[in-house]
């Protein structure tokens, strides 16, 4: 028997999934609790197969109450539900320990095949959250590839920089002030990690953005 | 008696040198003249005036030194170099003091004169001082040379630096000159045993031998003839190791001299004569009178008086020339005492009349301060008389106002208190009308500053109280409305897998379907009105969603990056942000026409700046239309809110930049 605990402060949640699981004898919903609190006090003298855990509760932040249950215990599996899909809070539920992530809006097929899963020890994701993180990992990529991207000014400053020119004169040149070449100028070495013009100019360079 | 009044000559050359290196090459001065000439910055140019100077100075041309320092000094006028002009000016003296123009070089003393400007370094005092000296031992005042030389010496002493002992012993030579012409035999024995006491022989020092040479010529004004040639015999064997040839023919004079007293007539001569000789080939003229008298002085006793009177004319002659009134009456006493010995009494009686009328200005130039002094005192004291009588007339003065005004003074009283009263009630009213007007104009701007800070407050709130409003939406739809909606779908699911029929049940199909779109339309909507991840994870995180959901629709990519922003913001800060960044990439995608756009977060320290770029088709910033300018206007609006400052570029298809720099408080 494999015992499930709900922690959902909407009652309609609890009654929809209990619903799509009823017809599975080998899962029973041992308990439904309505916010952090409750489920704290649950979990110390019970220990659930599957915690299927609301990430917006009333009292205490379900990314928080989901690392406070791991300290305690490393048995339960977690999964995360939710009815928004944001990479962030995916990625943030999974650092904290949770094994799979759900979509409030999910078929009955998903939320069985979620929990066998997390019991084989996978991590779950539903299939638009899948997606959600597709993306993130593409930008990360992206981020990967070490060249920071410039803006139009920064690339002219960087190459007037190149060309031998001091703050004051590109700013003349560029009709800005000073203190805005200034800037941009604190930006790209922020940017290519550097503290000198000396620097920045050797990698940018070396990344052949001169 | 023998007297080398041009002696002093040397002695400036030596202080001279003691404050300048000696490098001294025509090709340096004209390398320094290039310099000068190019003109450049006055700093460098100034200590280079002074410089050149020297070098012509030690090529012997004063003239041309003297026209640069006078350019140097209008230099360090113009640009208000205290320190410089006042060096300029003191070595301006020195020059003019060295061509024997007495006034001219007081005068450029004077207005250079440090302790007036205020200047106290050490060594520029010392300058001062050292000059003085020198312009008034020229002049022959040797008791005002005395004093600033004793003053020279005490700031060298007091600098204490072993780099400038080369300077204490030019400025002790000087101090023995001038004791000596005062007869302060004693005085100046003291001032020559404590400089021989300091002097360190391991090392060379051109100037002994005119210290030797000074403490010989005391003693022989003091008639210790064995202390003189001793001295002398010293100065001759350090001559030898230095060189100097006005110093040595000196020395020889010296020794002639001593074999005069000495009564040993023929080697006097016989040393005055070649000395005498060698200055006439070398054409030092300032030399030659001295020297001339010494020559003249032997004959007689070699008994060949009358050969003695063309070297007594010559002596005349140039001394005249050259106002040395001491030798001139030197000459003039031999030669009343030579013809009243060889009876000539008319001649005698001539050259008496003539050494008196000469003594007279000798003793002039002694008296000349005396008097000064006197007049001085006088003038003082007529001044307090003058005090004195105007104070008693005054007093009488006062005493005839007094009894008058006493009567007038009661009328008066009585009538200036019943003005004043009137005036105080007219003042009184007068201040609580002004005082009334400010109130009232206080009142205003305090009404208006309250209508201001009403405004801030109630947009600040009313932008607070839309964006709770939205976060308190955004809930509402997630939990409520969405957990419906999902519920209903669960359901759905439920009797679909209970239901195998369900399934080819078109009707069924299309409410589930339509349930799905209503569920995730509720989480559109309430995503946009205020995304979770924003709350939970703050602006990099959701700007970077935003940038991922614009991007996966492949239309414009949007990419973010961000420096410094590890720490985040204050909730509402954030909110704020994120709605200006939402906004500028809405403009993006619905105007700019652009396939990739930049967001940017730097952060240092309290400075945080945010860019945002796109590489669309840019818009005129006067001509844009109505529906760009609201959203601009509503960011211009948010960054002020924010107390940011914004700055849009845009030009013509290469896109747009916005910029904008916040300060954050926390």
């Amino acid at each position: 028997m494999i015992k499930i605990l709900i922690i959902d402060d909407h009652p309609l949640v609890g009654d929809g999934i209990t619903t799509m699981l009823r017809e599975e004898s080998h899962l029973q919903i041992t308990g439904i609790c309505k916010n952090g609190k409750e489920a704290l006090d649950f979990l110390s003298g019970n220990q659930p197969d599957i915690i299927l855990l609301d990430i917006n509760l009333p009292d205490i932040d379900g990314l928080e109450l989901c690392a406070t249950i791991r300290k305690t215990n490393k048995v339960s599996k977690i999964i995360g539900l939710t009815s928004t899909n944001e990479a962030g809070i995916i990625t943030q539920l999974l650092a904290k320990g949770g094994n799979g992530y759900l979509l409030k809006n999910m078929e009955r097929s998903e939320l069985i095949s979620a929990i066998n899963e997390v019991l084989e020890g996978k991590i779950f994701l539903s299939k638009a959250a899948n997606q959600k993180i597709l993306e993130q990992f593409n930008s990360v990529n992206h981020a990967l590839e070490n060249t920071p991207v410039l803006t139009r000014r920064e690339k002219e400053i960087l190459q007037l920089l190149h060309n031998g020119l001091n703050g004051p004169q590109i700013a003349e040149k560029l009709f800005l002030s000073p203190y805005t070449i200034e800037t941009h100028r604190k930006h790209l070495m922020q940017k290519f990690n550097v503290n000198t013009t000396q620097l920045l100019l050797k990698n940018a360079a070396e990344q052949k953005l001169i | 008696m023998f007297k080398l009044r041009s002696l002093s000559i040397i002695l400036f050359f030596c202080s001279f040198l003691f404050i300048i290196k000696s490098y001294g090459q025509q090709n340096i001065t004209d390398s320094l003249r290039t310099v000068i000439d190019k003109k450049s910055s006055d700093n460098i140019t100034l200590p280079l005036y002074y410089d050149i100077a020297k070098q012509y100075y030690l090529i012997g041309k004063q003239d041309s030194g003297l026209i640069y320092l006078k350019k140097g000094l209008a230099v360090a006028e113009l640009t208000k170099n205290k320190e410089w002009y006042c060096k300029i000016g003191l070595r301006i003296g020195l020059f003019y003091a060295l061509m024997s123009d007495a006034d001219s070089a007081n005068k450029y003393l004077e207005v250079a004169e440090p302790y007036k400007m205020g200047i106290l370094n050490d060594t520029i005092l010392a300058y001062y001082n050292n000059h003085k000296a020198i312009v008034a031992i020229n002049q022959e005042d040797y008791e005002a040379g005395a004093s600033y030389t004793i003053k020279t010496l005490e700031i060298l002493e007091k600098m204490g630096d072993k780099k400038i002992a080369g300077a204490m012993i030019q400025n002790t030579v000087n101090l023995i000159v001038c004791l000596k012409d005062q007869k302060q035999f004693q005085l100046g024995e003291k001032y020559l045993k404590k400089i021989l006491k300091n002097i360190d022989y391991t090392k060379e020092k051109p100037q002994l031998d005119l210290l030797y040479f000074n403490a010989a010529a005391l003693y022989l004004e003091s008639k210790d003839t064995l202390m003189f040639k001793q001295y002398l015999d010293s100065a001759l064997f350090y001559n030898k190791q230095f060189k100097s040839y006005v110093l040595e023919m000196n020395i020889k004079a010296s020794y002639a001299e001593y074999y005069f007293i000495t009564k040993n007539y023929k080697e006097s001569y016989k040393h005055y004569l070649e000395v005498y000789t060698s200055f006439k080939q070398q054409n030092q003229i300032n030399f030659i009178p001295a020297v001339a008298i010494g020559v003249a002085q032997a004959l007689p006793f070699l008994g060949n008086w009358e050969a003695a009177i063309p070297y007594y004319q010559e002596a005349i002659e140039l001394a005249k020339k050259d106002r040395a009134y001491r030798i001139l009456t030197k000459a003039y006493d031999h030669l009343n005492k030579l013809y009243s010995k060889n009876m000539q009494f008319e001649k005698a009686y001539e050259y008496g009349q003539l050494q008196l009328q000469y003594q007279d200005s000798v003793s002039n130039i002694a008296s000349k301060k005396n008097l000064q002094l006197l007049e001085a005192k006088y003038q003082n004291e007529k001044k307090e008389k003058e005090i004195a009588t105007l104070t008693l007339s005054n007093t009488q003065k006062e005493l005839t106002v007094l009894r008058r005004n006493r009567l007038l003074a009661i009328g008066g009283i009585a009538s200036t208190a019943l003005l004043i009263v009137l005036g105080l009630f007219n003042r009184q009213n007068k201040q609580k009308r002004t005082i009334a007007e400010k109130d009232k104009i206080l009142q205003q701007e305090q009404i208006k500053f309250l209508e201001r800070q009403q405004q801030v407050v109630s947009l600040q709130s009313m932008v607070n109280g839309q964006e709770t409003e939205r976060t308190r939406i955004a809930k509402d739809l997630h939990d409520g409305l969405g957990g419906l909606f999902s519920t209903i779908k669960m359901h759905f699911s439920s009797l679909q897998h209970e239901n195998e029929n369900l399934k080819t049940n078109p009707l069924f199909s299309k409410s589930y379907d339509m349930v799905n779109t209503a569920s995730e339309e509720v989480r559109r909507i309430a995503h946009n009105m205020m995304p979770e991840v924003l709350i939970k994870l703050g602006l990099v995180q959701a700007s970077k969603e935003l940038c991922n959901s614009i991007s996966a629709g492949k239309l414009l990519q949007a990419s973010l990056q961000s420096y410094g922003m590890e720490k985040r913001l204050n909730a509402s800060t954030e909110i704020m942000l994120f709605r200006i960044i939402q906004e500028l990439l809405n403009n993006i995608i619905k105007h700019a026409n652009a396939t990739e756009a930049i967001i940017q977060f730097n952060r240092d320290s309290n400075r945080l700046s945010v860019t945002v770029e796109d590489n669309g088709r840019g818009f005129n910033l006067k001509e844009t239309d109505a529906q760009t300018h609201a959203g601009l206007e509503s960011v211009q609006n948010r960054v002020t809110y924010l107390n940011g400052k914004l700055s849009i570029e845009s030009e013509k298809e290469i896109g747009t930049t916005v910029m904008m720099d916040f300060l954050i408080n926390e």
